[in-house]
């Protein structure tokens, strides 16, 4: 058990939805209008459809392919080909374990990941496995203490999460030193 | 409203993995199967519930498992 | 990928090339997973043969070239309206869609997805209704039917400036060809028809032709085709992004509605013929 970062926070506004993949898992990641973050499983229960396409609506996830809505406990409450229905909440997708610390978005399950204070900086996105990364761990650069949170996406896809847990010094120059990092990772 | 519904599967059945399927069906979709009976030809199933529901059960029961053929669908006793 | 082994899949004509787009200059493509090459002889006559260089049977209708790669037991389908000399004939082009041909005929049958992800186009909320329409395998000329099909579309047609209640009947003649027929807004009495012809490259591969023989009059080939063609990249969207990319033939971890009921026959459809290339079931066979 354990937990592995799949955004940062700030990236996921309330009323947005995106897909991302853990170990080449598809994830739909979506804040409600309360401002919880969820992930589940990216495919609907209905037909398949990956909810990452979807949208927000009243507070709900609502499917692309045909409007099937969900809402923040994964119950479905609307089936739209059939207004008469009361869906029941058997029928639902598959939840995730989900919880917001330090700036980020974490997946997984059991005592969550400590919450400190934190200034979002930056998600790479590298073309190159997860082990290259480095484990999740705290470095100093320019004087600020940055947390570093590796996602492995696939076999040789993954996301660097980065927050600065002390005020940043120089943002643009921690950014610029981020973008250099992804360079040489994917040059080597 | 809840109501009663009666359907008859007829085909070519396997009838663990017909009734198998049919219990998770009714659990999926909050339904009470009250009655069933299945053998290698016909399956007769009495449900109570919701009139859409319902419905959704016929139609995965409909389509069922890999291994059963089902050539007809009658909704009534 | 090699040859599929299905002999159900094997036993059927497929669409693979545009009549017009074949000349004596060989053109390749694949079928089934078997690279097959296509080109016109001296007389103008279409040919096909497989990587061995073995002959296909071709047939040439409907401005397209059928090849098979196997022994069909019937003859391909006949669609009444490609014989009316006054209706227009707009072929759509090919597109390339990396999911199940299987999937894409479940896409073009279903109608509750309209006012979703055909927008204020074929339909538009709040009228999301799907009432009930009787759905029919038809064993005894092996198609599936579903009539009387009744859907609230705001502009279901380029000519069309309102709102409808447009009624469909569709049609699956085989396991990658189906059509509709539609009551044509400016002439009632006679119905459009629109044909998907699939062509299978790989179990979740395939390129796809809309061709469509309409009773409209009015609108431009251009306007009919974009109409046509905005459609069917709003549907790839879909279809690419379903899961499993395949076809499943087992339920368990769907939840089909009375609205699915023409999917649902569709697919007891391809069950009793024995299909299973591009199912989920014979993923890997």
């Amino acid at each position: 058990m354990g937990w592995t970062a799949i955004a940062l926070s700030d990236d996921l506004a309330p009323g947005d939805v995106a897909g991302t993949r853990l170990d080449g898992q598809e994830v739909a990641l979506w804040r409600d209008m309360a401002g919880v973050a969820h992930a589940w499983e990216d495919r609907c229960p209905h037909r398949g459809m990956r909810l990452s396409f979807g949208f927000v609506r009243s507070g709900h996830l609502t499917c692309l392919y045909h409007g099937w809505q969900y809402d923040a406990q994964g119950r479905c409450r609307a089936i739209p080909a059939h207004p008469e229905l009361t869906p029941t909440s058997t029928i639902r997708p598959t939840r995730h374990g989900c919880v917001e610390a330090s700036g980020m978005v974490w997946h997984g399950a059991g005592e969550p990941p400590p919450d400190m204070p934190a200034w979002p900086l930056r998600s790479l996105y590298c073309d190159v496995a997860v082990a290259a990364l480095g484990p999740l761990r705290r470095e100093k650069w320019r004087g600020t203490t940055l947390l570093l949170a590796p996602q492995p996406r696939n076999a040789s896809q993954s996301c660097l999460h980065v927050v600065a847990l002390t005020p940043p010094n120089d943002v643009a120059a921690l950014l610029h030193d981020l973008a250099a990092l992804r360079r040489s990772l994917e040059a080597a | 409203m809840d109501e009663r519904a009666v359907i008859r599967f007829t085909g070519r059945l396997a009838p663990a993995s017909f009734t198998s399927f049919a219990r998770h069906r009714a659990a999926r979709l909050s339904l009470r199967l009250d009655a069933w009976q299945v053998d290698k030809h016909q399956a007769r199933a009495v449900l109570h519930g919701p009139p859409d529901l319902l419905d959704a059960f016929e139609m995965a029961c409909a389509l069922g498992p890999l291994d059963c053929i089902v050539l007809h669908v009658m909704r009534g006793e | 990928m090699p040859r599929t082994s299905d002999r159900v899949a094997l036993d059927d004509w497929y669409a693979v090339e545009s009549a017009a787009s074949l000349s004596a200059v060989p053109l390749r493509t694949r079928l089934l997973g078997e690279a097959i090459t296509l080109l016109r002889d001296a007389n103008g006559a279409a040919l096909a043969h497989d990587e061995a260089g073995a002959s296909l049977a071709v047939l040439e209708s409907y401005g397209l070239i059928f090849v098979t790669l196997g022994a069909p037991t019937r003859p391909l389908v006949h669609i009444a309206e490609a014989q009316e000399q006054d209706r227009r004939v707009i072929p759509c082009g090919w597109t390339t869609i990396r999911a199940s041909g299987l999937r894409l005929v479940e896409n073009f049958l279903d109608m509750a997805h309209f006012p979703f992800v055909h927008a204020d186009i074929l339909g538009a909320e709040p009228h999301t209704e799907v009432v009930h329409y009787p759905s029919a395998i038809r064993r005894d000329v092996d198609e599936v039917w579903a009539t009387g099909c009744r859907f609230w579309q705001p502009r279901a047609a380029a000519t069309d400036e309102t709102g409808t209640l447009m009624e469909i009947d569709y049609r699956v003649t085989s396991p990658f060809i189906v059509m509709l027929y539609r009551f044509a807004p400016s002439a009632p009495h006679r119905r459009d028809c629109i044909a998907l012809f699939i062509q299978p490259l790989e179990e979740a591969l395939c390129r796809a032709q809309p061709v469509m023989w309409l009773v409209d009059a009015i609108s431009t080939h251009s306007a009919m085709l974009h109409f046509e063609q905005v459609i069917f990249r709003q549907d790839r969207i879909i279809v690419e992004n379903q899961r499993p990319l395949t076809l499943p033939l087992d339920p368990r971890h769907e939840i089909p509605t009375r609205a699915d009921s023409s999917s649902v026959a569709y697919r007891r459809w391809l069950k009793e013929r024995g299909l299973r290339f591009g199912t989920f079931e014979g993923r890997g066979a």
